[in-house]
This record gives C-alpha cells, structure tokens and sequence, in this order.
C-alpha cells in the first residue's frame, strides 16, 4: 500500500510546466556578428561594421569602407543537469546541438547618412531529452522521459545613421520580431505488479504534452555615440520589444491502462483525470498571451588606444515588468593585432537570469551565466575569416522539473562561430 | 539647487573641451584597425586592373556626354605633351591616354586608369605649351593622388582562398555588382555635379605644378592660366560648381611656388610649338 502511494506521488511530480522551457529568462542567449562575438558582445561604443546595425545603429556612420557585409554561421551545444531529480539521487540532463545561421548585415553610406539591413537569431535552441529510469527506489518500474523543445528569436530590418557633427551620430534600427517556440514532452510510467487483492497489475500510464507559439512584434534600437576625445567613445541604446500579435495552441493527452473503477476503492492514483474512464485529451488555442518584454538601457565605451590595441566595455540593464525581474549584465572586450594579417579577440560577460528565486510554492527556475569569448581573425585584402569560441557556465536552482521540490542545476553553452567580412 | 546647476554647467564645459579636441578624421584615424591601414596602404595587381577598368568605364560615360575631337594631330600633340609629364609621375603602372573634347567650356577630366580630357575651350584659352602641360598635370595629379579611387573605394577583386571563403559563406554575391554601378554614379557625380572635396583639388593643383616643374615647363603656367580664365564665368559653369575659387586654388598655389622657391620662367613655355599645333 505505501509502496503505491509513493508511486502515485511520484506520477504527479513528473509532470512538466513546458512553458518553462523555452529560455526566455536570460537576454545573452546567443551572441551575435563575428567581431563582436570575439569580444563578449562588449560592441555598443564600436559598432563600426554590419554588426552595428544590431549592437548600436548609430556606429556604422564609422564603418570603414563604403560598402561591407558580413555573415555568421554558428554551431551551438549546450547542457543541462538537474541534480537528484529523481528519488536515489538521479539526475536529469538534457542536450541541445545544431547550426544556426547567426547574422547577416549590410551597409551602405550616403552622404552624412549610413543605411544598412541585417537579419539576427537572437536566441536559437533545440533542447533534446531521452532518458529511460529503472527500478527507481520509490517503486516505479519503469520511467522514461522525452523532451523536444525548440526556440528561435529572428529579427529582421532596416536601419538608419546620421552623423549630426563631426563627434555624434544617432541610429535606429527597425527589426521585424518574430518569435517561434515548440515544446513536446512525453512521460511514460510503469508500476510492478501489485499483491493487493483485487489492484490491476503492470500499470502503465502515458502523458504527451504538446505546445507551441508564435508571435510577432516590432523592436525598435535607438543609439547614439560619442567621441569626446579621438581614441575614446561613449555610446548608449534603448530598445524594446512590442509583441503585436501572438497565437499558441497546447495539448495534453493522458493514456491509463487502469480506469476509474481502482481509483479510490483500492487506493490506486495516476495523474490522468480519474473522471475519465481510460484516456483523456485537452486541447486549445490561445491569442495573445504572450509576456510583457522589458525595455534595454545599454551603455558602452570603447578605448582605441593603438591601431592594434582596442579595449571594451558594456554594461545593460533590462526593466523589471510582470513575472520578470529587473537584471543588469556586463561584458568587458579586447582585440589585439599580432600583424595587420591577423587579430586575436577575447572577452567576458555576463548572462543573469530574469527569474524570481524558485521556491516551493512558486515555479521557476533560475540560472546565472558567466562566460568567455575567443577568436582569430585572418585578413586579406578586402574579406576576412573569423573563427571563434563563446562559452557560459551557469548555476542555479530549479522548482519546474519537480513540483514542491527545489534541485540544483548547472548548465554549459557552447557555440563555436565561423564569420566572414567582405568589403566592395 | 545652485550645485546641480554647476554640475550641469561644468559637465557642459567639459564635454565641449573634450570635444574640441576630436574631429571626425582623427576619430576615424583612431578607429582605423591595423588590416585596414595595411589594405590602404598596399597596391596589389588587382587593384591596378580594377582602377583601370572602372576608368574605361567612366571615360566611355564622358565620351557618351561629349563629342570626342577628330582633330587627330591634337590629339597626337596632347598625348606627347601628356605622357612626357605623366613619365614623371609616381604612377608608372599606368598608360595614360590624353584627347579633346569638343565643348566651349573651360575644363577638364580625369578619370582613374589615366584617362584624361580637356575641352576644346579650354585650349582655346591658352597661350602656351605650358599652360597646356599645366592643365594636364593637375589632370594627372588627380590620377596619381588617386581622388576618385578613394572616395569611392574602388579596389580589385581578391582572387584569394580567404576570400573564396568568405565568398562560399555568403559574404558577397551580387551586391557587388550593384556597387560597381552605384561607384559609376558617384563618380558622374564628383566629375560633373558637386566634384571632389575641396582639399583634393588644392593636391591636385600642388602635384600638377611640381610635375610640370620636374618636366622642364613654366613652374607658373597653371597660375597664369587660372588667373587668367577666372572671369569668364559663361564657360566656366561646371568648374565652378566642382572645384573650389580660383582665388583660394591661385593663393595655394603662390604660397607652394614661394615654398619651392620657383618663379617665372618665361623660355620654358613653348609658344610657336602651341600655335603650330593647335589652330581652331
């Protein structure tokens, strides 16, 4: 009897809060444009090429040559571990791995005035678990669990540049949001046979979820730059997204080989709704249900101190608005030329979570990053290759994976970039 | 409250010294990275074909706007008088091409690659081998100095592995081509409407003259001349829409002849070979 009932509890702390998924607690996920990602993203006060019109719009006033464009292709694996989920002591961990195609960007001056485009993936996961637990000590036979989620966070648009005297230009960049997400789980139970006079034996029960959203928005990047001195720049942005129009959809299908008729008179439990005899399925649409985005304040500033020694800093602060607070992150650059043929790029950041303190009342999960960039850069007459490394190594806590429970949790993100620079 | 308003005050203060101190070139200096420094200062093969055939280019758009002289012995004296000074410019990569153009202005073109036209009028002008030698010299200045090759950024195309590479990731395709047709405009637009930065004549001005020096002419041929043409503001409609004053172009160039130490040489100006060349 107590064994069951352990199983019983069990079936219901399994079950997930997919929206959870899809990281929308950190602002860092993904850095972009070959250059700046060398750098830790520390780019606000440089923004002197493509990679501007996403960093700072005002920047590429400075670009050096007429026309440039620039592409980033991005191979990303990251790890998630949440520690003891299970009872013995089990952890869950899940991977993520796959190339995304980073940024593209073009510029163009005209007169006192730049205009360029670019595309950004801001955010771009394909988180995968698929574990199968045995003999777990609190009587569950057999427990498997697959997670698929995907997230992607494109942006799309056109900007604009005036150099209003010789030390300040302003920017802005329109960008097309579009955000897409998709979360299926599927949980599969098995309990062993049971000695109680009249149980079902071999219980199984299955659980999919499925959930997806899509949503669009427009996010305007306004920038300015400074030169109080020739080697010195200062810089600031604000921008926010506004999410226009949204639509989800969400299904949950429950499948008991045992039904109503056990639930109670022999003390049995499963997750499924015991008003339904065998198997049940919900479904619906929503509209429009999508978070509150906070708005960015980005300051930078950037020493040129030789042709070969540049040095960087950024500092942002994201507002606090309904179910995200307030998170202020860093990230610190240096580029130095060996020889005009080749650069070595390094930096660090930043990369704080949005999230309250999870505790067991409230589901949340919270996980701080701090991380390192790397890259060299070879240059030839008119393009460029970068090859390059940005790492993040977070820590924290979770109460998403297991309801009234807090575990630890540790995460690796890894995305190793390959950029070209060409200008005509 | 009279704190914050010293703060304020004092920050204003601050900030217009600071600025004071940067202008938009050094600025632009200060952000030049080492790879680009390096790329403007090297000359490859490719950048050399590619300035002349934007040249050709742009020479066949001047001769679609103006009627090219058949006054084949003009032409044969232009290009004497031309090539002899260009053999003594810093550009002997280069095959310059001299010929008129049939026009009452007063002016003249140089197109990257060295191609170089001078109207009609303009010679009509002159009264001497040396002021025309003068005219083709600040000409060739303009080539050497490469104004155009600059401010449009013309450079050749790079037949490298990186580039290959670069090329393979998406990094260029047909925007270039796109480019090569917004460089044509922009260069109708330097030679025919608001011509290049004021600084690029004054060079071309001190090149020509130092040239036609090297050359054996007149140090002061082009000062006559420019003295000379200035009032006739009829013919002078599009010069004086691309380049800046005489006046200012005249006391440039009598401070450089005052520098140099070069005056008046009236035995190096070639009248009769002039006359006997050019008869409209």
């Amino acid at each position: 009897m107590k064994k069951t009932l352990i199983a019983a509890a069990t079936l219901g702390s399994l079950v997930f809060t997919p929206q959870l998924l899809a990281d929308q607690e950190h602002y860092v996920n993904l850095l972009l444009g070959g250059r700046a990602m060398g750098m830790g993203g520390a780019y606000t006060a440089i923004s002197d090429d493509p990679a501007g019109l996403f960093y700072n719009p005002a920047g590429i006033v400075y670009a050096h040559s007429a026309n440039l464009s620039a592409s980033v292709n991005a191979f990303r694996y990251s790890s998630k571990t949440y520690e003891r989920v299970l009872s013995g002591g089990i952890d869950w961990s899940r991977e993520s791995s796959g190339l995304v195609p980073n940024y593209f960007g073009v510029t163009q001056p005209f007169g006192p005035f730049t205009v360029g485009f670019s595309y950004a993936v801001t955010d771009s996961s394909e988180e995968d678990q698929a574990q199968t637990f045995k003999n777990l000590n609190n009587g569950v036979e057999v427990f498997t669990i697959n997670v698929n989620e995907s997230n992607s966070v494109n942006k799309i648009g056109p900007s604009i540049a005036y150099q209003a005297n010789e030390n300040f230009a302003i920017g802005l960049t329109l960008y097309l949001h579009m955000r897409d997400s998709k979360t299926i789980v599927n949980q599969y139970v098995q309990l062993p046979n049971n000695t109680t006079a009249g149980a079902p034996n071999n219980k199984t029960e299955w659980i999919n979820t499925y959930s997806k959203n899509k949503e669009y928005g427009v996010t305007p990047k306004l920038g300015v730059i400074w030169s109080p001195t020739d080697k010195l720049a200062l810089a600031a942005t604000y921008s926010q997204n506004f999410v226009i129009n949204s639509s989800g959809y969400s299904q949950q299908t429950c499948l008991a080989s045992y039904g109503n008729a056990a639930v109670g008179t022999n003390g049995y439990n499963k997750f499924c709704d015991p008003a339904i005899a065998y198997a049940q399925q919900s479904a619906g649409e929503t509209s429009n249900t999508h978070s509150e985005d906070p708005f960015e304040l980005r300051f930078g500033s950037a020493y040129f101190a030789t042709n070969s020694l540049l040095l960087s800093a950024d500092l942002s602060y994201h507002s606090e608005v309904s179910g995200k607070l307030s998170v202020v992150n860093f990230a610190g650059g240096a580029e130095y030329y060996t020889s005009p043929e080749l650069a070595i790029r390094a930096g660090i950041f930043s990369n704080m979570s949005n999230a309250p303190t999870p505790t067991t009342s409230n589901t949340s999960e919270k996980v701080d990053y701090f991380g390192g960039a790397f890259s060299l850069t070879r240059f030839n007459k008119n393009s460029s290759v970068s090859g390059g490394i940005n790492f993040q190594y977070g820590t924290g806590t979770s109460s998403a994976v297991a309801s009234g429970r807090i575990v630890d949790v540790s995460s690796l993100d890894m995305t190793f970039f390959l950029s070209t620079a060409y200008s005509y | 409250m009279r704190a914050p308003r010293l703060l304020i005050l004092s920050s204003l203060v601050a900030a217009s010294l600071l600025s004071a101190c940067a202008s938009d070139s050094s600025i632009r200096e200060a952000r030049q990275r080492s790879d680009q420094q390096y790329a403007q200062s090297s000359i490859s093969e490719e950048d050399v074909t590619a300035e002349i055939q934007f040249g050709r280019e742009l020479a066949a758009r001047i001769l679609a706007r103006y009627q090219m002289s058949n006054d084949q012995e003009l032409i044969r004296y232009l290009n004497l008088v031309g090539k002899n000074i260009a053999s003594h410019s810093d550009r002997p990569e280069l095959n310059f091409h001299f010929t008129a153009i049939v026009s009452d202005e007063i002016n003249a073109y140089a197109a990257p690659g060295g191609y170089i036209f001078v109207t009609t009028g303009a010679i009509k002008e002159m009264r001497d081998e040396a002021e025309l030698a003068a005219v083709l010299a600040h000409e060739i200045g303009h080539v050497t100095e490469k104004h155009i090759v600059r401010a449009i950024g013309i450079k050749g195309a790079d037949s490298s592995a990186l580039s290959g590479i670069s090329k393979l990731l998406g990094a260029s395709n047909d925007p270039s081509r796109v480019a090569f047709s917004q460089a044509m405009d922009k260069a109708l637009n330097y030679l025919f409407e608001n011509g290049l930065q004021a600084e690029d004549e004054y060079q071309a001005d001190s090149t020509g003259t130092l040239l036609l020096t090297q050359t054996g002419y007149d140090p002061t041929a082009l000062q006559r001349y420019l003295d000379r043409v200035k009032k006739q503001r009829k013919q002078l409609n599009i010069v004086n829409k691309t380049h800046p004053s005489f006046d200012s172009r005249l006391v440039r160039i009598d401070q450089l002849l005052t520098m140099e130490a070069l005056s008046s040489e009236p035995n190096k100006v070639y009248t009769q070979r002039f006359n006997a060349q050019t008869k409209f």
